[in-house]
C-alpha cells in the first residue's frame, strides 16, 4: 500500500515537474516580452503577432490599421488547405523591455519598439532582412516606396550597404515614431493674462511694459523672427524666456514653467540636447554623431563668458570630443542651470521630489486654474507624446467639467523653443526668408520598426506586406491624427488633416514640419560600438573638481556647480575618455 | 502478494548491506522497470536545476569572464582580444567616483552589520522564547520583505517626500526637508534606513528558525544551573546559531560589491554619484547598455576587478570566523 503510495506520489511529482519545467519554458519564450494579447485567437484565420512597446503613444494608432488591414484582407487564404481564410493581427501591447533573445524566441513577429539599438541587434541576429518592404514599390501605394520617405541621414543608417547580393541596401528596420522634449503652453492663459512680447518694447522698461497686457498692441516676431506667425508674442531669446518667467510668477503669482520631479534629470537633459540641437542646426549637430565635417562654433570659457575659437575645426572620429565644446552646448547649459536655480522660475519643491512623475506634472497642469486648487500653470517641460499620455485626465476632465476641456477642444500649444540670442533669431529669420527651415528639432526615441528573425518563412511576406501597409501616407496620417503627434517618416500633413487634429497636434505637426530633423544616428564605427554613449541623455557627461557627473540639471540642483564649471568639465571628461571609445 | 514479497527481500538485503543475489530473468525485469521509473524520477526533478545552474550560472560567468578580454566591433562583427577594458572602465569611472562608491558600499555594508545584525539577533531572540507579542513582531516584521519592493519603495518615497513634511508642517510649522533629494544631505541615511527597515525581517526569520532548532533540554540544563536570559542567550543561543551567522557574515562580503540598497527603486537610472555603490553603477551601466555590445567588455572587466578583490577577502573572513568566532563545544 506504502508502495503503491510513493509510486502514484513519485508520478504526480514528476508530471508536476514536467509541468512547470514546460511553463518556465513558456514563460521565457512567451510573448517577447510578457505583455498580454488584446484577444483570443481566433482558429478560423491565419495569425500575426504584433509587439507594441506601449509608451506615451499608445496603441490606438495600432488598433486603427488593424481593423483596416483585417478588413482589406479577410477573404485571403495564407495557409492553404487548412481551411483558414483571412489574417488576425495579433496585437502585444506591453511596456515590458525586449531583448535581442525575446525578439528572436518570443512569439511576437513584428515589432514596434523604441530605445533599441539597430546595430546591435543586427549583430545578435535578432531581426530579419525586411529589404522587399523598404526599398520596393509598396503595394498599397503605387509608384511609393518607404525608402524615399527616410531622410538621407536614415537611409544611410538603417540600408547596410555591401551586404545583399542584388547590391541593395539591406534594411533589418526602418524609424517608427518620432520623438522629442520640449515646452507646452496654455494658449488661453496666455492669451487671458497677455503673456505676449510687445513689439519694439523698451529693454530697460519695467517688466510689465515689455507684454501686451490688453491684448491689443502689436506683438514681437516670436523666434522664428518672421512677423505674421503663430509664435508671435512667444519669447524670441532665453533672455525673454527669462523675463516671461519673471513676469508671470512674480507679477502674476502664476506657476511659470513645471516638469516632473521624478525624472527632472532626463527630462531637462532631453530639454539641453533639444537647445543644443536648435542653436547647432541640422549639419552642426550631426557632427556628433558621424564625425565627418567642420565644427564652426567650437569655443573656451575665458573670464566666466564662452569665447568661440579663431579657426574652424575639422572632425573625425579620433578628435569627437572636441564637440563638446560648441556654443550651443555652453548656452544651453546656461538656461538649464538658470531654470533649476531659480525657483521661482519652476513648481518649487515638486521640481526635484522624486514622488512628483511625469503624470502628476500633466494633471496639475491641465487641472490648475481649473479645480479651484492647484495655482494655474502657464508652462510645463514634456515629450511630444504627452497629451496621448494624459488622454484619461482629459477625458475625466470633459466628463466632469464640460465638453470644453476635451483634448480636441482645450487650447494648448507646442512652444517653438528661443534662441540664445537675436544673432540666432536673425538667421532664422534669413532662413525662412531664403524657404529654409528656421528650427532644428532632435529626435530621441531611437524608435524601430523590424520583423523577428524567428519568424517562419512562409510568413515572412506577411509580415512585410504588413510592414508596407502601416507605412502607407494613409496610415501615417492616421498616426497623426491618432495621436496628434508624427512618425519619424517623411509625409506631408496638408490643412485638411491639420484641421482634424487638436489645437495642440496642430501646433506640434507645424512646427515639426517647418524643422530640420537631427535623426541621432550614423553608420560611423565610433558611433555604432558605442550607441549607448551617445544617447540623447547621456552624452552630457562631465568631469568636474574629478568627479565624473552624468547629468547636469542634477550637477546644478545638488552639487550647485555653475553651467561655466560644467561646460568646461564637459571637454575634460570626454577628452580623458574618449580613447576608451575611439 | 509478489511484489510485496520483493519489496520485503530487497528491504532486508538492503539493511544487511549485501549484493542481492541473481535470482532470475523475471526479478531482473522487475528492478530495471523499477530503477527506470527511479531514473525518470530524478530526471525529471535535477533537469531544471541543473539547467538552469548550467545557464544561468555557469554560462552567464564563463562568457561575462571572456567578455572582459573582448573588443566587440559591432559595426563589423569582428571581435577581438585584448587587455585594454581594464584600463579603459578605470579611466572610465575616475579615481574619484571609484572612492565614493567604494566608501558608499562599505559603509552600506558596515552599517547593516553593525546594526542588523545585533538587532534581527535580539528581536529573533525574543520571538524565539515567545514572549509576549512575539508572533505579532515576527508577522509585522516579516511584512515588508513579502510585499513587491517596488511597493514598499513608493509607499516609503511618498511618506517621507510628502506625507511627513506635511504632518510636520502641519503639527509644528516647521519645514521638513525632502530628505530623498540628494541636495539636502540626507538622501543616503535615508535610503539605508530604508533598506536596513526592509532587510530586517529575513535575517529575524532566519535567525528565528536557526533557534528553534536549539535542544529544548540543553536550555532546561542550563536553567537548572541557573543561567539568566542574558547568559542563555551568550553562552548557549549564540553559539548554536553561530552557523547560520557565520553563513550571512561570509556571503554579506560579496554583498559589498553588488548590494544597490534599493537606489534603482528609489531613483531609476539617475542616483547621484554621492550615493551610488559598487552594486547599483553596475546594474546600471549594463541596464544603460541595454544590448550595446560595445559596453558591455569594459563592464565585464569591472565585474572581473570587483571579483578579484571579494575572493581573498571572503577567504578571510571566513577563517577569521572559524579561527575566533563562538564553538558549539
Amino acid at each position: 500500500m506504502n508502495r503503491t503510495f510513493k509510486k502514484i506520489a513519485a508520478a504526480v511529482l514528476s508530471a508536476l515537474l514536467g509541468v512547470l519545467a514546460a511553463l518556465s519554458a513558456v514563460a521565457c519564450s512567451g510573448t517577447g516580452g510578457g505583455g498580454s494579447y488584446t484577444e483570443a485567437i481566433d482558429k478560423n484565420r491565419t495569425q500575426l503577432y504584433v509587439y507594441n512597446y506601449d509608451g506615451g503613444f499608445g496603441s490606438e494608432w495600432l488598433n486603427k490599421i488593424k481593423q483596416r488591414y483585417e478588413a482589406l484582407h479577410a477573404d485571403e487564404e495564407y495557409e492553404p488547405g487548412t481551411g483558414k481564410r483571412g489574417i488576425q493581427i495579433m496585437v502585444n501591447n506591453t511596456k515590458n523591455a525586449v531583448t535581442s533573445e525575446t525578439i528572436k524566441s518570443g512569439q511576437d513577429e513584428v515589432y514596434f519598439i523604441e530605445n533599441m539599438y539597430y546595430y546591435s541587434l543586427r549583430y545578435d541576429g535578432a531581426i530579419k532582412d525586411i529589404t522587399d518592404a523598404v526599398s520596393a514599390e509598396n503595394k498599397y501605394e503605387p509608384g511609393k516606396t518607404i525608402e524615399e520617405k527616410l531622410t538621407d541621414e536614415q537611409q544611410a543608417f538603417y540600408g547596410i550597404e555591401g551586404v545583399r547580393a542584388d547590391g541593395k541596401a539591406q534594411y533589418l528596420g526602418i524609424p517608427h515614431y518620432f520623438g522629442s522634449y520640449g515646452l507646452v503652453y496654455n494658449k488661453t492663459l496666455f492669451d487671458e493674462k497677455g503673456y505676449y512680447f510687445l513689439n519694439d518694447y523698451d529693454e530697460d522698461a519695467p517688466l510689465e511694459d515689455k507684454f501686451d497686457f490688453y491684448g491689443t498692441g502689436q506683438r514681437s516676431p516670436g523666434p522664428d523672427g518672421t512677423p505674421g506667425t503663430d509664435d508671435d508674442g512667444l519669447p524670441a531669446t532665453y533672455q525673454e524666456f527669462y523675463w516671461l518667467l519673471e513676469y508671470i510668477a512674480r507679477v502674476n503669482l502664476q506657476t511659470a514653467l513645471s516638469w516632473t520631479g521624478q525624472y527632472y534629470t532626463q527630462y531637462l537633459g532631453f530639454l539641453l540636447n533639444a537647445l543644443v540641437a536648435d542653436y547647432e542646426g541640422l549639419a552642426q549637430m550631426m557632427l556628433n554623431y558621424t564625425f565627418k565635417g567642420v565644427a564652426t562654433d567650437l569655443g573656451t570659457i575665458v573670464g566666466g563668458e564662452f569665447t568661440e575659437d579663431l579657426a574652424d575645426l575639422p572632425i573625425e572620429e579620433s578628435n569627437g570630443w572636441e564637440l563638446k565644446r560648441q556654443a550651443g552646448v555652453y548656452y544651453a547649459l546656461d538656461l538649464i542651470e538658470t531654470l533649476v536655480d531659480t525657483p521661482k522660475y519652476h513648481n518649487g519643491t515638486n521640481a526635484f521630489a522624486d514622488a512628483y512623475s511625469h503624470l502628476n506634472n500633466q494633471q496639475d497642469f491641465l487641472m490648475s486654474g481649473v479645480d479651484g486648487i492647484t495655482t494655474p500653470v502657464a508652462m510645463i517641460l514634456d515629450g511630444m507624446w504627452w497629451q496621448s499620455e494624459a488622454s484619461q485626465v482629459f477625458s475625466s476632465m470633459a466628463d466632469h467639467y464640460g465638453d470644453e476641456y476635451s483634448m480636441e477642444n482645450r487650447d494648448l500649444r507646442w512652444m517653438p523653443l528661443p534662441k540664445a540670442n537675436k544673432e540666432k533669431v536673425a538667421e532664422a529669420a534669413e532662413k525662412i526668408k531664403k524657404g529654409e527651415n528656421g528650427h532644428t528639432i532632435a529626435d530621441s526615441l531611437y524608435s524601430l520598426c523590424c520583423v523577428s528573425s524567428g519568424i517562419e518563412d512562409w510568413k515572412l511576406p506577411i509580415a512585410i506586406d504588413f510592414i508596407q501597409f502601416c507605412n502607407t501616407d494613409e496610415s501615417l496620417i492616421e498616426f497623426t491624427t491618432t495621436t496628434n503627434a508624427m512618425k519619424a517618416l517623411t509625409y506631408k500633413v496638408d490643412d485638411t488633416v491639420l484641421q482634424q487634429l487638436s489645437p495642440y497636434g496642430r501646433s506640434l505637426v507645424e512646427y515639426i514640419q517647418s524643422a530640420d530633423i537631427v535623426y541621432p544616428y550614423s553608420q560611423a564605427e565610433l558611433y555604432i560600438n558605442n550607441s549607448s554613449m551617445f544617447r540623447a541623455d547621456e552624452y552630457y557627461r562631465a568631469t568636474v573638481s574629478g568627479v565624473n557627473k552624468t547629468y547636469p540639471a542634477q550637477a546644478f540642483h545638488v552639487d550647485g556647480i555653475s553651467a561655466e564649471d560644467y561646460f568646461t568639465g564637459l571637454a575634460t571628461y570626454y577628452k580623458n575618455t574618449w580613447n576608451t571609445i575611439v | 502478494m509478489e511484489e510485496m514479497r520483493m519489496v520485503a527481500t530487497q528491504t532486508s538485503e538492503a539493511e544487511s548491506g549485501a549484493l542481492p543475489p541473481f535470482s532470475g530473468g523475471r526479478k531482473k525485469k522487475t528492478l530495471l522497470k523499477s530503477n527506470k521509473k527511479d531514473l525518470a524520477f530524478y530526471i525529471a526533478l535535477m533537469a531544471w536545476p541543473v539547467l538552469q545552474f548550467a545557464v544561468c550560472y555557469i554560462w552567464v560567468n564563463v562568457s561575462s569572464f571572456l567578455m572582459a578580454f573582448q573588443d566587440i566591433n559591432v559595426a563589423t562583427g569582428v571581435t577581438t582580444w585584448t587587455w585594454k577594458n581594464f584600463a579603459n572602465i578605470i579611466t572610465e569611472i575616475s579615481w574619484a567616483n571609484l572612492g565614493t562608491m567604494a566608501l558608499n558600499s562599505v559603509l552600506a555594508w558596515a552599517l547593516l552589520l553593525v546594526i542588523s545584525i545585533p538587532l534581527g539577533l535580539l528581536f529573533s531572540y525574543y520571538i524565539y522564547k515567545k514572549m509576549p507579542g512575539s508572533i505579532f513582531f515576527r508577522a509585522v516584521l516579516f511584512l515588508p520583505s513579502i510585499v513587491s519592493a517596488i511597493v514598499m519603495v513608493t509607499i516609503f518615497r511618498y511618506f517621507v517626500s510628502s506625507a511627513l513634511p506635511s504632518f510636520v508642517q502641519d503639527l509644528f510649522g516647521a519645514e521638513f526637508p525632502n530628505v530623498l533629494d540628494p541636495a539636502t544631505g540626507y538622501a543616503f541615511w535615508t535610503v539605508i534606513f530604508y533598506t536596513i527597515w526592509v532587510g530586517f525581517g529575513t535575517s529575524v526569520l532566519m535567525y528565528s528558525n536557526g533557534m528553534s532548532g536549539i535542544d529544548p533540554e540543553l536550555v532546561d540544563a542550563a536553567h537548572i544551573d541557573g543561567a539568566t536570559g542574558i547568559r542563555e542567550f551568550w553562552h548557549i543561543t549564540l553559539p548554536l546559531v553561530f552557523p547560520t551567522l557565520s553563513v550571512f557574515l561570509i556571503t554579506s562580503i560579496a554583498n559589498i560589491f553588488i548590494n544597490q540598497i534599493n537606489l534603482y527603486s528609489f531613483y531609476g537610472g539617475t542616483a547621484h554619484s554621492s550615493i551610488q555603490t559598487f552594486g547599483y553603477y553596475l546594474y546600471m551601466a549594463v541596464k544603460r547598455a541595454d544590448g550595446d555590445y560595445g559596453t558591455f567588455p569594459r563592464l565585464a572587466a569591472f565585474g572581473l576587478i570587483l571579483t578579484a578583490i571579494a575572493i581573498p577577502l571572503t577567504l578571510f573572513v571566513r577563517w577569521l570566523l572559524e579561527k575566533f568566532g563562538p564553538s558549539e563545544n
